[in-house]
């Protein structure tokens, strides 16, 4: 009985090859990208048409002024951006409003495949 | 009986060559998962499922309590802008840095960094994690 016998190492590198396939692939980046206005990019005609979502101190959120459940968001984005080849919203948050409550706002429009452009009230 | 079929084929499964190709698969998954960085710091991430296509050349970690980490290096927010200005030289223009920010911290902070960013022009994305 001299023969190498490879069937058992074989077996326990296919089970390797399986854990760091699906380690590799369930560790994507998930992160949100955070873009700020620049001056001088986009000309005032068209960013007028951009809404201005807002996220108060008191986390209430308001859309072109007027106030808004996070429920109802995703929907009032849809009306208002329907029909824009690049649609782009600007959210505006307070200085004291939490990195999750502002990561909720930008997931509805990130959802949509909307670009948003964040700034400090 | 003498008759006897003149092609014998071998009925031997021959691995080897499927074997040579898993070990270089393998060997593949395991360096491309040791390159992706894990979250350095203790931080309670904000959970989103987006997922962006940059590929981030540093990770810049503010914890709960406003402590700042470049990698796991502690800093002060006053030392920062050097601090990166002095990391992110190679990189050469709008390198890409992986902001790990508390879900708890205000977003003050995270416009603190973003400014540096902007002046220096740094791509920032703002690490999460996946929705439960």
């Amino acid at each position: 009985m001299n023969n190498f016998h490879m069937s058992g190492m074989t077996d326990i590198v296919f089970l390797l090859l399986i854990f760091f396939m699906l380690t590799s692939t369930l560790i994507a980046p998930n992160a949100v990208k955070l873009l700020m206005p620049s001056p001088g990019r986009a000309p005032v005609t068209v960013e007028s048409r951009i809404p201005t979502i807002t996220i108060q101190s008191n986390s209430r959120i308001t859309v072109d002024g007027a106030n808004i459940q996070l429920e109802n968001l995703g929907m009032v984005l849809d009306g208002k951006l329907a029909g824009q080849a690049e649609p782009t919203v600007k959210v505006m948050t307070a200085p004291n409003v939490s990195v999750e409550d502002a990561v909720k706002v930008m997931n509805v429009a990130a959802d949509r495949n909307i670009t948003v452009v964040i700034k400090l009230l | 009986m003498a008759i006897q079929s003149r092609n014998k084929r071998s009925i031997n499964f021959a691995m080897s060559g499927m074997t040579d190709i898993v070990f270089l698969l393998l060997i593949f998954f395991m360096l491309t998962t040791t390159l992706i960085v894990p979250a350095s710091k203790n931080v309670n991430l904000p959970e989103s499922n987006n997922q962006t296509q940059a590929s981030p050349v540093l990770v810049l970690s503010i914890a709960d309590d406003k402590t700042v980490f470049v990698e796991d290096q502690e800093y002060t927010m006053r030392e920062l802008e050097a601090v990166l200005e002095r990391m992110l030289e190679p990189y050469g223009e709008a390198p890409t840095i992986r902001l790990n920010a508390d879900r708890n911290l205000v977003m003050e902070e995270v416009f603190a960094v973003l400014n540096i960013a902007k002046k220096n022009r740094y791509r920032v994305i703002l690490g999460t994690k996946p929705m439960s």
